[in-house]
């Protein structure tokens, strides 16, 4: 990735007085800071905001969680480095990231000699073709980046009835709540998500 | 949005791998280890005009402002007992400077309320004009919890009240002065575990 000369994103104009006041940025506020002070604080919310989706990402990837451990330290240090090249007028930050960290798998695989993404397979076969491949990896990795945006409680029963699977009389002997609430939760959970999903794509 | 489009958005989700917690072992040196490679001599970018750690300075009037407008009602005392707490989940372990650990219990909700217990140990009792205070997050607020202090052993066990679903996988504690109420360091940070106690 090209590092450019171009002028950063803009800066918050409210400088943030506290710990707190982090929690409360934009995506594209916290690259701003990192660009422009690289201040470190922004980095972590950053970091913490996106890690748990670039790791899912590069362990199903590179099927190796010791290896991924690796690549999302580098995904997040081209952060570091390029946050000054992310432009909002060019998308959302989870377009911008997902870039970052797949061109991290593949340097990562290069220098395996491994291949991160398949061949390109015969135009007769059935299966996906590798531009089909990436846009499923950016829907799946805009959708756990969405699912981290919920409160404790509605990620929560969306991973276990969803992600992993689980019934809802499971999850309901899981977390120790009745069969009812689950279900009422379940989808309020639902609903926030696809708020949270349309924001995204407006953005 | 309508029936059919959030059964569409269940199907996908039904195909959605699982999101994986991200090793503890991950958490920091992924942050700190970006900022010193990116910073260092070799790289292209600029060194940072400052580098504090998880050092954060913040003024007292935030502090109160906040725990005003979250407006909740914590209940915490400190003991120094250790040990298991059976029915409890272990939700998050705290890591913080040199081999200072701990972690974060919740047991049964009661209502808007759920207790919770904070275990730390191996950290440093903090000098005679500073102290220790645990933060953590309810509503979209960031709420100081109890000030306190670690035994001689370097142990110390928080017992709180604390309003439902809060997210104390994102909890930390700082050392604060108490000639500088604005002074403060981040020395303890949460993160999330699957254990149980």
């Amino acid at each position: 990735m090209a590092l450019g000369f171009q002028p950063s994103p803009a800066r918050p104009t409210a400088r943030p007085q506290s710990v707190w006041d982090y929690t409360r940025l934009a995506d594209a506020d916290l690259l701003a800071l990192v660009a422009e002070d690289r201040d470190q604080v922004a980095f972590e919310e950053f970091f913490s905001r996106y890690s748990r989706s670039v790791y899912s990402m590069m362990v199903r990837q590179l099927g190796d969680a010791g290896w991924a451990d690796d690549v999302v330290q580098e995904a997040f240090i081209s952060v570091w480095r390029f946050a000054r090249t992310y432009r909002p007028e060019r998308g959302a930050v989870v377009g911008w990231l997902y870039t970052i960290a797949r061109n991290a798998g593949y340097a990562a695989a290069r220098r395996r000699q491994a291949q991160w993404l398949v061949d390109a397979p015969d135009r007769a076969d059935p299966s996906p073709t590798p531009e089909d491949e990436t846009a499923d990896k950016l829907e799946a990795f805009q959708l756990h980046v969405c699912i981290e945006r919920l409160p404790q409680n509605e990620r929560e029963i969306i991973e276990l009835a969803y992600l992993k699977g689980m019934s809802q009389s499971e999850i309901a002997a899981e977390l120790r709540m009745p069969l009812g609430t689950v279900k009422t939760r379940n989808r309020a959970a639902l609903l926030h998500l696809a708020e949270i999903l349309e924001q995204e794509e407006q953005s | 949005m309508n029936e059919p489009d959030l059964q569409a958005l269940e199907r996908r989700l039904h195909t959605l791998p699982p999101l994986l917690d991200v090793p503890q072992s991950l958490v920091a040196p992924s942050v700190q280890a970006a900022v010193a490679e990116a910073d260092s001599p070799a790289a292209t970018r600029p060194v940072p005009r400052r580098a504090r750690g998880w050092s954060r300075r913040w003024s007292l009037a935030g502090v109160v402002a906040i725990a005003a407008a979250a407006a909740v009602a914590v209940t915490i005392t400190v003991t120094s007992q250790s040990g298991g707490h059976p029915g409890f989940q272990r939700i998050a372990t705290l890591t913080g400077a040199g081999n200072a650990s701990g972690y974060v219990a919740v047991g049964r909700a009661d209502g808007a309320v759920e207790p919770v217990v904070v275990s730390i140990s191996q950290l440093d009792p903090a000098p005679g004009d500073q102290y220790y205070e645990i933060w953590f997050k309810t509503g979209g607020h960031d709420v100081p919890g109890v000030a306190f202090n670690a035994g001689a052993n370097g142990a110390t066990e928080l017992h709180i009240s604390a309003p439902t679903n809060t997210k104390w996988e994102r909890c930390w504690i700082t050392r604060q002065s108490i000639r500088d109420p604005g002074a403060s360091t981040i020395v303890m940070r949460a993160n999330p575990s699957q254990q149980s106690t």
